[in-house]
Formats: C-alpha cells, structure tokens, sequence
C-alpha cells in the first residue's frame, strides 16, 4: 500500500507579533504537525493560546516568523508561489464570518469565491447551489439581501461562501460561537457532510468540548503558543487532570464518567459519545 | 499589516514622566519649544541636547523607539541642513564652483538638525509616555476656559477620546476583513488604480456596516447610562492634581530656560 503523505505540514512554527517593539508576543511556538486528507481535526485551547493565529498560517494568511509550512510537500513561502490559489485549496471561515458579507444578494455573495477563481458562469451557479444546501440555506434566500438576514443565517451564507470554492482543506474558527443549539448542530452536520461527500480535511477550532468530541477525529490542544498534545479523541480527554489544568475541560459525558471511576464503577472512561455512554449505563444496570 | 500603523503611539511605563499630569506635559512641551528656539550658541545647544538625553533615558523607553519616529523626517532633515550650509554667509572654508561653505553655514546646519531632532523627540516623548486618552482628558482640561466663549470643549474632547478609542478597534477590524476576503481569493495588489479602488468594495462596505454598528451600540449604550454631554452636575472620574513632582518638573524647564537664556551672556 502507498504511504499517504501529509496534505498539509506544519514543521516547527514560530510566530512573534510585534518584533522589535515593547509588545512583542511569541503566539505560536514551535508547532509541528502533520495534517492528512480526509483528517477531522479538533484544535482547543485556553483563550489566547495561539487558535488563531496557528490556523492563519495555514492558507498563507500570515507568514511565520520561523519554521516551514509546506502544503502537498512544497513550502509555500518559497519564491513565487501561487499562494492565491492555495487560498482556494485551503477554505478559512473567520470568527464571526458574517461580518465580511458585502454582496447585494446572498447568491452572489457565495459566489465571490468562485468568481475569483475565474469559474464559468453556470459553473458558479451550480457551485452556489450546491454549497447553499450544505449549509441549509433555502433556495428562496438566495435572491435576499444578506444583510437582511438574521444572525445565524448570515453566518451560513459566510461558511457556504468558503464551501463554494471546493477546497481540500476546510478551516473554522468557532463557527458556532454565539448560535443556539439547533444552529449549532445544522452548522455542525453541514460541515460534517462536506467533510464526508467531498472527502475534504477539516480544521475545526471550538471552545465546545462536546463538539469537538462528537465530530473530530483528534484533537489539537494547545497551552501558551505551544502544542501540549496532539492525538485521537480518546486518548486527548483521557488526560482530564492535564487538560483542567491549562484551563479546558473534557465533555460531561467524560466528566461523568471519571466521577463513576472515582467512586469505583469498572467503566471505560476514554468513551465520550452520549449513545456509547448511554449503552454502557444500560448494560451495568442489567447486570 | 495595516496595524502597524502607528498614531501617537503610546508605550505603557512607570517612569516618572509617564507619571507627570497631563495638563503639565502639555505646558511643559509648549515651554520646551519656546527654550528651543531661543536658543542660541553652542554652550545653550550643549546644555539642550545632554537634556533631552536625559529626559529620554528617564522615560525608559528604548530610544530606539525615537529614532523610528524620526525616520519619516529624514529628508526635510538633510535638506534643511543642505540649505543652511550652502547659504549662510561668513567666514569661507571651502569653495567649489558656485557654492561655498561657510564656517557659519555648518554650525547654523548643526544647530538647525538639533533643533528639529529635539522638538520631533520631545513630541515623541508626549505621545509615547502619555495614553491618548489622557492626553485628550489633559487638553480638555487645559482649555476649559474656552467654555466661557460657548465653544464645545466637552463635547469636542469626548469626539476626540471616542475616535481615538476605536481607531485601534477599526484597523484590526479592517485586518481581519481584508484577510476574510483574501482568503476568499480577493485581490488588493495587482491591476490598475481602477481595478484596485474597485477591489476595495467587499473590504469598505463590512467595514462601513461595523462601524455604523459599533456607533449605534455606543449610543445607546450611552444614553441609558444617562450621558446627555455637558450638563452642570457631569463629574470627572479621573480629577487631576498637581502634584511635588509636577511643580519640580515645571520648575526644572523654567530653570533650563532661565540657563539658556544667561548662556547669551557668556565670554565665549
Ligand atoms: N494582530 C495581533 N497583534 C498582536 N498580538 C496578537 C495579534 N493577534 C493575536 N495576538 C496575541 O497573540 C496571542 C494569541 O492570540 P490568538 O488570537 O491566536 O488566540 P486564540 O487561541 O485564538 O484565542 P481565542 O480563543 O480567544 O480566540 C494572544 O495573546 C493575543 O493577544
Ligand atoms: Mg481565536
């Protein structure tokens, strides 16, 4: 079998705001990983750890001040590379990606991505439609101005704007910060079916351990600019006492489950699915 | 980026001139000036310029810093200096074709380029040891007086804080929307000025809806705190007072002019 080779590498990145001056801040330091197509990859972390800016050095967005970042094996920061159409290859939602919604209609908002990457008319059309639906936009809001739309809403007109541009690479910053449950759980299962149909690598940052379980594959923490682990889902919340002492948390389910650890249950607490937990609890009240 | 920018920097310290009340600061710079340019000589020189070394080493703030802020000036500097060499009559030193140069021309170039190093680094130092809004406070304070003419200050100054406040705010803003749109594939560098100034749209028009956000929250905000401007009973939170160090610092400047000022009358 062919060895898969990394899609994305970070190798030793450093990235220091403010060189030279009284405010000099070292954000990232020395964070190296390998990221594989068809990953889901978690990144949590303290708040000012580094989420942000780690994840901008991804599509070019910053360069590092140190370290390489090579995408398909080539370091994009090499003489002149086409980091323009990288961008189109790794797909960034900011936090709070509705804010840079700028188009008359939603439809032509989705489709500024496209129209830049100098996409035929029918081409961008069907891209639209298409990225619509992953992201649960009715067809009749397309023809809507995005700023008259509510607050969730606009947020998916933003995250389709990316999802249009088919990259292999999808990067969200807290993407359901601030939405109700049931906006977080379409957003959520959008990008999982993006993630799935186009067989895409996701990067999603989030403050929700819960999410994180329920979709990633593993998990990125991060702790003062550094990378503090870097491993399945399972094995990362198994550390509680670690992750609680750089300020996170492991979802409830988990916490729950340590607790009947304590008081000397014979579970598996590495488990962190409602369902798998549900079943378990079922099966020792049978016994 | 975008943010670089800087406006009246301001660096946090501890020095005792971070420390100054700003109402003195101003007063202070103001009298700074008025020493600078009465200056005359090389002894007064001397004296000015070992205090403004002084004075920023007591600022703690690397001078590096300064000399950033004197790079833009750079030209005028030379230039000045240029001028005053070649066109100062005197005593000849060197003559070439049609220019000469003066014994005069060079020490009017030395004290010319001293003199704007000075007031650019006693400008600096202003801004940099003083937090903008302060300085807007210290100014507010300084021209009440105006008030009796029925010119606005209070309203003027809280314009002034409110814009300083959310110049920060606006180009991070702005840096984060240009990099939402890059990453979208928007294109800022390449084309002509039409091209260029059109692919500024999907960066203004975000920019110009969070502004008109940030504003409304703000107004509101302010008005159910019960802000209505200049009234009779508004209070300060912050009151200024002049204190030891404020009188000894003013009595220093005036002493650094009285110094100047005598060094007229000295033998040589
Ligand atoms: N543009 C900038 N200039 C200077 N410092 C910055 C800048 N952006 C971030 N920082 C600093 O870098 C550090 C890391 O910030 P970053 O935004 O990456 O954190 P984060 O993990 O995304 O936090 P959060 O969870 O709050 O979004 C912080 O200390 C922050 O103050
Ligand atoms: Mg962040």
């Amino acid at each position: 079998m062919d060895e898969i080779k990394p899609i994305l590498s970070a190798e030793n990145l450093v990235h220091t705001y403010g060189v030279g001056t009284p405010f000099e801040k070292t954000a990232v330091d020395g964070v190296s990983v390998d990221i594989f197509p068809n990953d889901y990859i978690g990144v949590i972390g303290h708040t000012g750890s580094g989420k942000s800016t780690f994840i901008q050095h991804l599509n070019g967005l910053i360069k590092p001040t140190g370290g390489t970042l090579r995408f398909q094996g080539e370091d994009i920061w090499q003489k002149g590379y086409d980091l323009k159409s990288l961008r189109f290859r790794v797909g960034m939602v900011f936090q709070y990606p509705e804010h840079q919604l700028f188009e008359e209609t939603v439809e032509k908002d989705i489709g500024f991505g496209p129209k830049n990457m100098g996409l035929s008319a029918e081409e961008i059309s069907e891209r639209v439609h298409a990225a619509a639906e992953f992201a649960g936009i009715p067809e009749k809001l397309l023809s809507k101005s995005p700023f008259d739309l509510s607050g969730g809403q606009k947020r998916r007109v933003a995250i389709a704007g990316i999802m249009a541009m088919r990259p292999e690479i999808i990067i969200l910053d807290e993407p359901t910060a601030g939405l109700d449950p049931k906006g977080r759980e379409e957003i959520l299962s959008g990008i999982k079916e993006y993630h799935e149909r186009e067989h895409a690598a996701v990067i999603l940052v989030s403050h929700s351990m819960e999410d994180i379980a329920r979709n990633a594959q593993k998990v990125m923490v991060m702790h003062r600019g550094k990378l503090e682990m870097f491993a399945p889902v399972r094995d990362v919340f198994r550390r509680a006492d670690r992750l609680r002492e750089i300020g996170l948390d492991v979802p409830q389910i988990t916490g729950i489950l340590l607790r009947l650890k304590e008081q000397g249950y014979d579970v598996d607490s590495s488990l962190y699915s409602v369902d798998e937990v549900a079943e378990l609890i079922l099966h020792m009240r049978n016994k | 980026m975008i943010k670089d920018i800087t406006l009246g920097q301001y660096f946090p310290g501890n020095s005792l001139i971070h420390r100054l009340d700003p109402r003195m600061k101003i007063i202070l710079l103001l009298l700074y000036m008025v020493v600078l340019f009465m200056a005359s000589g090389w002894v007064a020189y001397l004296l000015l310029t070992a205090v403004t070394v002084f004075l920023m080493l007591l600022s703690r703030i690397p001078v590096k810093l300064y000399l950033r802020g004197l790079r833009p000036l750079l030209i005028i500097i030379c230039f000045t200096a240029l001028l005053n060499i070649f066109y100062t009559s005197g005593e000849v030193l060197v003559q070439f074709w049609v220019f000469k140069i003066t014994k005069e021309g060079l020490f009017n170039a030395a004290y010319m380029i001293l003199r704007i190093l000075m007031l650019v680094i006693a400008t600096s130092m202003l801004t940099y040891t003083t937090s903008p809004i302060v300085l807007t406070g210290g100014l507010e304070s300084l021209l009440s007086p105006l008030r009796v003419l029925r010119i606005p200050v209070h309203e003027f100054s809280m314009m002034m804080t409110m814009a300083l406040r959310f110049i920060p705010t606006l180009l991070e803003e702005t840096d984060k929307i240009i990099s939402a749109q890059k990453a979208r594939g928007a294109d800022f560098e390449s084309g002509n000025l039409i091209r260029r100034v059109k692919a500024l749209t999907p960066v203004l028009i975000p920019l110009f809806v969070s502004a008109f956000r940030r504003a409304e929250e703000l107004a509101t905000a302010m008005e159910c705190r019960g802000y209505t401007g200049e009234g009779k009973n508004r209070s300060r939170f912050v009151q200024y007072r002049l204190c030891l160090r404020d009188y000894a610092s003013l009595l220093f400047v005036v002493g650094l002019g009285a110094a100047v000022f005598f060094t007229d009358f000295l033998p040589f």
